[in-house]
């Protein structure tokens, strides 16, 4: 579960505010897509959400911690995949995903039987011995996304994930998602692709210029936008305005 | 000109030019704080500059001016700053021409390779002036007044100030191109590359250890040379020959000094060009295809279940992590372990070659307590872990990958605790150095050495905590090539100012302990003790501190 309580952030001594006053929840279960036009403050508010940015005002609460509080055990309870993952070029796929299977504590038999599971949903078993310096930009991806699969976190933020990823990947890590949830977990993605948001969220928020300018499932962001078009158009016109 | 503009942005980008315009304008707090600490390490480092470095050329001028020999300043300073250039400037040279990431941009434009490379080469100078200038200016104004020197000396000394590293960076530009060529051979080519930058090291300290050897004379024919004309010049400059022609250039009389001067020019220019027609041959070919691996192989269930058994807790994690990246990238293990091996042979080979072991053993026999010699060797390893910059350079290297440490459920306390664990780690790399001082010079018996290695590594705990808490106030993060993170990182330098205080408090507090004739195991408990207080006080201040610190720090 994910609560944003207001939460602001300027930059440049309150001269730019990213983001503004926003308030939002995603429920257990749920998957939440964020879109919005670039510079509209989308990986600003999911990095406020991981911690690696502090908000000027509002709460968050991840699991019900507060990232302020209790930064470790929300920490514990989710994954981030950032939109342009840079990675330790010098280990290997194998040395980044164990080390990480260390630092969130996944004992070996459970991390083992993960690892194998999702180097062969993304079709990196070949290439997990190699150093990430040798991987495309795709293949850098997809060892974030694993390794951010290894301790089965409660809340799962991912920002632009579909980006440099195969069509094959990108598909089998919607269909991942979709179990994801369907254990009750929580799904919190950004994107530009809004296809891929209209068939597989169960809610959507748009955000422009720093504010959540709308907010729910498609019906409700049609009777909204009052427009019974593709989330495009719906998109288009609220963003627009 | 489109060469020119190449050149700019480079510097532009090495000295993040166009940021500090843009926080001029938008965040003058961020601008004025690094002015404030450059100039605190500025000021920092001004007595040890004034009392140590200027006296110390003073008296070489006045050695050489009651030979006969004011000269003789200038063949010292060219060969030492020189061989400086050459031995440090390999790891700079490599990560500047070939780890940029500027490259993948750089190479798809309309550029030959001798122009990316002649564009790095002037950001490398202009980073070695910095360095040379200041160490040559009190050479030239000792001499130059010394001596009452006219207006051909001062610009003369101009002229070959600014030449001076040129000659030493193209060799090292060569010798790197050349390396980089032989050793682009997929997966091992990190690993061959570190042997390669060894072999040129050791090229260049057996080179010194020829020529020294060459030298070896009687000491009638060592008297002749000395006091003949340029004696001690010509005496010197055997180790780097173009020394010579720098002298001549700057304290030889009416046209030949001229003449020496354009012959430095000339072979400046001369290296400038071999490194240019090198480039053009050697670069694509040692960069391009750097990235390839060998056909990857699947790796079976039994072999994962083989590589993952071995769990650990996030402490020694990050222990692993850390090592693994210093061990793998050239410029860090050179930086780092390197400089503890090379600093300590540079000093040791000349000493071998010329025979001076022996002036040397029979001055430590002269020592007559084995407590001083055991502190003393305990120093060789604090002094270690002060000069590689593992620890200050620590949260700086991790860069645009200092994201997984904020997000990872690790608390900064036992990242801090992982990050002092590999540094006392890399400490124990002088370990080979003290076997080898023990083997020739101090005999130091198991139980000597032990104390040697307990105290040393304790000594250690200050230079490691104070430089972390350097390093985690402001962590350099947005750099685009290795080597920055430790070269153009000011928290480095910090790293060793504070050191240098800390030192200094042990140093006073095993100096007090010694005069009061305490009993040996006092002073060695009064030493580690210390340490572990000096150490602490960074170490808690640091852990206050962290929790926010980790909020606060924003990843590039």
């Amino acid at each position: 579960m994910i609560e944003l309580s207001g939460i602001s952030k300027s930059y440049n001594k309150g001269a730019v505010k990213a983001v503004n006053n926003l308030s939002l929840t995603v429920r257990p279960g749920e998957i939440f897509g964020f879109l919005g036009p670039n510079g509209a403050g989308k990986t600003t508010t999911i990095k406020m959400m991981v911690g690696l940015l502090t908000s000027d005002s509002g709460t968050i609460k991840i699991n019900g911690y507060d990232i302020e509080k209790e930064p470790l055990q929300v920490k514990r309870s989710l994954s981030y995949v950032p939109d342009n993952p840079a990675i330790y070029e010098k280990l290997s796929g194998l040395e980044y995903l164990n080390f990480l299977a260390d630092v969130y504590g996944v004992p070996a038999k459970v991390r083992r039987e993960r690892m194998e599971r999702f180097l062969s949903l993304f079709e990196m078993t070949q290439a997990v011995g190699d150093l990430i310096q040798s991987y495309s930009h795709g293949m850098r991806q997809k060892i974030v996304l694993i390794g951010a699969l290894l301790h089965q976190p409660q809340v799962f933020i991912l920002d632009e994930p579909m980006v440099g990823l195969d069509p094959k990947s990108a598909h089998n890590l919607k269909e991942y998602m979709r179990e994801h949830c369907a254990q009750g977990k929580t799904v919190f993605f950004s994107t530009h692709v809004l296809e891929v948001a209209e068939k597989l969220c169960d809610r959507i928020g748009i955000i422009s210029h720093g504010e959540l300018i709308a907010c729910g499932t498609m019906e409700e962001l049609k009777a909204q936008a009052q427009n019974t078009g593709s989330l495009e158009n719906i998109f288009l016109e609220l963003t627009e305005a | 000109m489109k060469f020119i503009n190449l050149i700019k942005l480079q510097l532009n980008v090495t000295f993040n030019f166009s940021a500090f315009k843009w926080y001029a304008r938008h965040d003058k707090k961020k601008i004025l704080g690094a002015i404030a600490i450059a100039t605190i390490l500025l000021i920092s480092l001004v007595p040890f500059y004034y009392h140590f470095y200027i006296n110390l050329v003073k008296s070489v001028y006045q050695g050489g001016y009651s030979l006969g020999q004011p000269e003789f300043i200038f063949t010292l300073a060219a060969v030492v700053f020189s061989m400086m250039v050459l031995v440090f400037g390999i790891a700079f040279v490599m990560s500047t021409f070939y780890f940029s990431q500027d490259l993948s941009l750089l190479i798809p434009l309309p550029f030959s390779p001798h122009e990316i490379i002649g564009a790095k080469f002037v950001t490398v100078l202009v980073q070695e002036y910095l360095t040379v200038i200041p160490l040559m200016l009190p050479v030239i104004i000792i001499y130059g007044t010394g001596v009452q020197a006219g207006l051909y000396f001062w610009l003369a000394a101009l002229v070959t100030t600014l030449l001076l590293p040129i000659i030493p960076l193209t060799i090292v530009s060569i010798a790197v191109l050349a390396i980089m060529r032989v050793t682009n051979l997929g997966k091992r080519k990190d690993f061959l590359r570190i042997v390669g930058m060894t072999l040129l090291i050791i090229l260049l300290l057996g080179f010194n250890y020829f020529v020294t050897r060459l030298t070896a004379m009687s000491q009638a024919e060592l008297m002749n040379l000395i006091f003949a004309r340029e004696g001690l010049a010509r005496l010197v400059s055997r180790v780097y020959p173009p020394a010579l022609i720098f002298t001549r250039a700057l304290a030889a009389e009416g046209l030949s000094a001229v003449l020496n001067l354009l012959l430095f020019a000339a072979l400046s220019l001369a290296g400038v060009a071999l490194t240019l027609f090198s480039a053009e041959r050697l670069f694509y070919r040692g960069l391009i295809g750097g990235e390839e691996v060998s056909a990857r192989k699947s790796i079976s269930s039994e072999q994962l279940t083989k590589k993952i058994t071995q769990t650990s807790s996030p402490v020694w994690a990050i222990v692993r992590r850390e090592i693994k990246i210093i061990m793998r990238t050239p410029v860090y293990l050179l930086n780092s372990v390197g400089v503890t091996v090379v600093m300590p042979l540079a000093m040791v080979v000349p000493l071998l070659a010329g025979d001076a072991v022996d002036p040397l053993l029979s001055l430590l026999q002269t020592v007559q307590s084995r407590l001083l010699l055991n502190l003393g060797g305990a120093a060789l390893i604090g002094f270690t872990a002060a000069f590689a910059p593992a620890a200050s350079s620590s949260f700086s290297r991790e860069g645009r990958q200092f994201w997984i440490s904020q997000v990872m459920p690790v608390s900064p306390r036992e990242q801090i605790n992982g990050k002092i664990i590999y540094s006392l780690l890399l400490a124990i790399s002088a370990m080979p150095l003290v076997f080898l001082v023990s083997a020739f010079i101090t005999h130091w018996s198991a139980v000597e050495l032990a104390i040697v290695t307990v105290v040393g590594l304790c000594i250690s705990i200050p230079s490691i905590t104070i430089s972390l808490l350097l390093d985690l106030m402001r962590p350099y993060l947005n750099w685009d090539n290795p080597q920055k993170a430790i070269k153009q990182n000011m928290k480095v330098i910090a790293g060793m100012v504070g050191t240098a205080v800390m030192y200094f408090l042990l140093f006073q507090i095993a100096k007090f302990l010694v005069v009061q004739k305490y009993s040996e195991f006092m002073i060695y408990a009064g030493v580690i003790i210390s340490s572990l207080i000096l150490g602490a006080i960074p170490y808690f201040v640091m852990l206050k501190i962290a929790d926010q610190r980790y909020r606060e720090i924003v990843s590039p």
